[in-house]
């Protein structure tokens, strides 16, 4: 029987995950060490952690049977090393689920992110952090504000100002 | 024409107004005040706040990212720099964690410098080889503003400093780790001395600094102890004193320059008596002889990588005596050195680890490369560019050794045949990148061969080749071509190329220059399926068309366009192009009759990235150079028998284009531009290449130019 961790929500709902799946996380790995089992969480609400759970649980049970020796050798490598965005998921059907499960609008998203960095969960981070800066990828500054809807601040003669500094001051790199 | 120019404009998506442009044209220039934009965020910053879902669309989400997360954002942006300057124009949130973010700063002028590092502050890198003046005052502003901060510099295009700058750089940036100060021509011992307090230096560089001597040196090699990266390429005022001071002092040196200097055998011996030294460099030494290496005795274990190319002196007898000593060397290089003869080639044998061998342009022997083939089994780079005496005995020997070989160059080695080709793909099946330009005894038995083979070939050089449509069927099989250069065959086709287009989708460079029979169809095909495309080459193409190029933009990480001598193309295509691939940086149109303003001005607007441009013989008016000269980047202009171009004109857009390095002209406009106009442009860092060329009434036709290319080989 696996070991059961209990997880409490922001607005108090409890779930319980097992011990694999809720160590994805560092934070909590490190909780655990120290002997408690019901882990509050009040920054992070129960809708973004039950999205959580499901990217730990799908990414826990493949790095416990790993397809292959190649895709583990990977997912040790990656758990050392810190964040990097040219490390993909070797798995190609993992990745496939990866993609599927950031189909979701920016403001999920960013909860997502705001939660997986507090509970230290990097490939989740990385993940969702390289989706949006696909999102930013290749764009104007103004399609950039259209969609994430930001309000743009500055005044139409600081943002020409800008633009002409950013044209001629220094070299794209 | 400028309706046409505006609809299309309308039909944009994205794009601002186009009434900007004009702005551009005529803004006031002078460096702007440093920027009020980074007042502090009016964002709060909270980290993993409650997302309860209130009107989540009305809100700004990034709000609630620290700025920890924007930075992670900014750092997987980090190989799109223009999306970078996107982000920065955003709001003033995204401005302020860009300006923190920043580390690497390459101005396109020094008198926007004090601007731009008020505007970042935590610059670690300045590379200041766009900015061919720099003061000193430019100078104690950098060092001023980055104190600390700062890590590298990077003044080796740059001129008008003197050693008080270099000092005040020195004095204020303790951290400084990285120097480049080749190509200072000026600069004497004053400023060694002054790079001498640099305590923390690793990396250095000096070379052509011709006015240091082993004084100078010498403070350098006292002062910066840690250093491990040094070259002295050019410096003949520096003899064996100075070498060997610094082969004292310094110990730490991984890696050492001392090509073209007047080392002799004596420096050399306490040189390579560095503990950790891995890289040495004695290009065109010409006062190292055989017999100064005859006496050396202690080992240099450490040694790796050694480059030892145009030292004639050098002959089979020191090249042993040197090589008894240095026995963990990997990578030899003997380009243009003495003959390859057994007798030299047998020294390799004392290397076990030799792993790359370099013989470029030396006259070699079948017996020296039979040699090396029993002496070296653990080859993976060959290079035997442009020898003489490669024969299909030689070549096979060593490739059937050495099967783990993942470089071969054997361009011009005209000698060689299928027999060779047979070997090389049997054996080398690991081959990554392989140059065979102008071996053209080789058949299409050889390409089929290479084809079915050699699947992780990425770079495949066959230029000047026979190659037909069959062989580009069969080169197809190899998926993972990335560079693919078949200029002057002139017996491929569309066909050949449509297999390329479906079969290579990592192709990033391709290379047509005068492969004639390419048509529109062929590059169709190539720009749908080679979407990476980044590079393409297709001068003296005539059958392309405006076509080729509406497919090309699509291909939106096309840099590098050449497309001379195809007067199919008109304004259309090139302003498809303009607008599709914003990285576009170098363009050559010339001799594109039919390119003229409406182009220039649409070039103008969207590719904010064009560093280069070839003109000549385009219907180019003074209206379309002036657009032209709003692009801030644009460095190297290329503007021969431009028809409606006036000295006016000219005048008006050399005045305007503030960052032109290099202007390649008429010399009939000399006289007709005023004087202080010309010296203004050159104090502003631009040299200008006067040309005589009379204008060439017709395009040379294949023929006639295949004639004159085999008239020079005969």
């Amino acid at each position: 029987m696996a070991k059961m961790i209990k997880l409490v929500s922001g607005d108090g709902a409890e779930f319980e995950v097992e011990e694999e799946v809720a160590f994805q996380s560092k934070i909590i790995k490190d909780i655990v060490a120290d002997a408690d089992d019901v882990i509050p969480l009040p920054t992070v609400s129960s809708k973004v952690l039950i999205q959580v759970i499901e990217y730990c649980r799908k990414h826990a049970a493949v790095n416990s049977f790993p397809l292959s020796p190649s895709s583990s050798a990977a997912a040790a490598a990656s758990s050392s090393s810190s964040i990097s965005y040219s490390k993909p998921v070797s798995d190609p059907a993992l990745r496939a689920w990866d993609n599927e499960f950031v189909k979701l609008n920016n403001s999920s998203l960013f909860d997502i992110v705001i939660a997986a960095n507090y509970l230290d969960i990097e490939e989740l981070v990385d993940l969702v952090l390289e989706t949006v800066a696909d999102r930013i990828k290749g764009k104007q500054a103004q399609e950039i504000r259209r969609q994430f809807n930001i309000e743009n601040d500055f005044t139409p003669e600081e943002e020409e100002a800008l633009r002409r500094e950013n044209s001629w001051a220094f070299q794209n790199n | 024409m400028a309706e046409t120019v505006g609809n299309l404009c309308r039909k944009m998506h994205g794009g601002e107004g186009f009434d900007t442009l004009t702005l551009d044209l005529f803004s006031r220039a002078p460096s702007p005040a440093p920027c009020s934009y980074s007042k502090p965020a009016k964002r709060p910053r909270v980290d993993g706040a409650v997302t309860m879902g209130k009107d989540e669309d009305r809100q700004n989400p990034f709000d609630f990212l620290s700025e920890e997360i924007l930075f992670l954002i900014l750092d997987s942006l980090e190989s799109e720099p223009l999306s970078k300057k996107s982000f920065s124009l955003v709001c003033r949130s995204f401005y302020t964690a860009e300006s923190c973010h920043r580390r690497e700063l390459t101005p396109l002028r020094s008198g926007l410098l004090p601007a731009a590092l008020a505007r970042y502050p935590s610059v670690e890198k300045v590379d200041l080889s766009l900015c061919p003046t720099v003061t000193d005052t430019v100078l104690f502003s950098v060092g001023n503003c980055l104190r600390s901060s700062l890590r590298s510099i990077d003044l080796s295009r740059s001129k008008g400093f003197s050693h008080a700058g270099i000092e005040s750089v020195v004095e204020n940036c303790a951290n400084l780790v990285e120097m480049n100060l080749s190509n200072a021509t000026d600069l004497s011992d004053a400023a060694a001395a002054a790079i001498g307090r640099a305590r923390n230096l690793e990396r250095l560089w000096l070379a052509r600094c011709k006015l240091v001597t082993d004084m100078g040196i010498g403070c350098i090699a006292v002062g910066c102890q840690k250093l491990k990266l040094l070259c002295l390429k050019w410096c003949l005022g520096i003899s064996d004193l100075g070498v060997a001071l610094v082969a004292v002092k310094c110990k730490q040196l991984r890696n050492l320059n001392l090509s073209f200097t007047l080392v002799t055998g004596a420096g050399l011996e306490v040189v390579l008596q560095l503990p950790y030294l891995e890289d040495l460099a004695l290009v065109g030494c010409l006062c190292i002889d055989d017999g100064s290496l005859l006496s050396l005795k202690q080992e240099c274990k450490s040694l790796q990588v050694l480059n030892l190319s145009n030292s004639q002196p050098i002959n089979h007898a020191g090249l042993s005596s040197l090589l008894n000593i240095t026995v963990g060397l990997r990578q030899l290089n003997m380009a243009y050195c003495c003959m390859v003869t057994h007798s030299l080639t047998s020294s390799f044998r004392k290397l076990a680890k030799l792993q790359s061998v370099k013989l470029d342009g030396c006259e070699v022997t079948t017996a020296g490369l039979k040699t090396i083939a029993n002496a070296c089994v653990s080859l993976t780079e060959l290079s035997l560019r442009k020898c003489s005496g490669v024969t299909d005995d030689g070549l096979s020997s060593i490739v059937m050794k050495n099967k783990g070989l993942t470089n071969l160059d054997i361009t011009c080695c005209g000698n060689i045949t299928d027999l060779s080709l047979a070997n090389i793909t049997s054996s080398c099946t690991s081959l990554i990148t392989l140059q065979m330009e102008s071996c053209t005894l080789v058949s299409k038995e050889g390409f089929r061969l290479i084809g079915q083979h050699c699947h992780l070939l990425e770079h495949l050089d066959l230029t000047d080749n026979e190659l037909d449509d069959e062989g580009l069927k069969a080169l197809s099989g190899c998926h993972k071509l990335s560079i693919l250069k078949i200029g002057i065959c002139f017996k491929i086709s569309d066909e050949g190329l449509i297999h390329i287009a479906k079969n290579c989708p990592k192709l990033r460079e391709l290379d047509l220059y005068r492969s004639a029979g390419i048509k529109d169809a062929g590059i169709r095909a190539i720009a749908h399926g080679c979407p990476q495309l980044q590079i393409t080459n297709l001068a003296y193409c005539t059958w392309i068309t405006d076509a080729s190029l509406r497919a090309l933009s699509k291909c939106s990480d096309l840099n590098t366009l050449e497309i001379r001598g195809c007067p199919q193309v008109s304004s259309a295509g090139v302003v498809a192009i303009a607008v599709g691939c914003p990285k576009l940086t170098k363009l050559d149109i010339k001799k594109c009759y039919y390119v003229n303003d409406g182009a220039m001005l649409i070039l103008a607007r969207f590719s904010r990235n064009l560093h280069q441009i070839n003109l000549s013989y385009c219907s180019i008016t003074n209206v379309g150079l002036l657009a032209l000269a709003s692009v801030g980047c644009l460095q190297n202009m290329t503007i021969l028998h431009l028809k409606g171009l006036t000295p006016n004109g000219l005048a008006a857009a050399l005045l305007a284009c503030g960052g032109l390095t290099k202007v390649k002209l008429n010399s009939s406009f000399k006289p007709l531009i005023p004087r202080p106009l010309l010296e203004h442009v050159e104090e502003r860092g631009c040299v200008f290449q006067w040309i005589d060329k009379p204008f060439q009434v017709e395009l040379e036709s294949s023929e006639i130019w295949t004639k004159q290319l085999e008239e020079m080989r005969a």
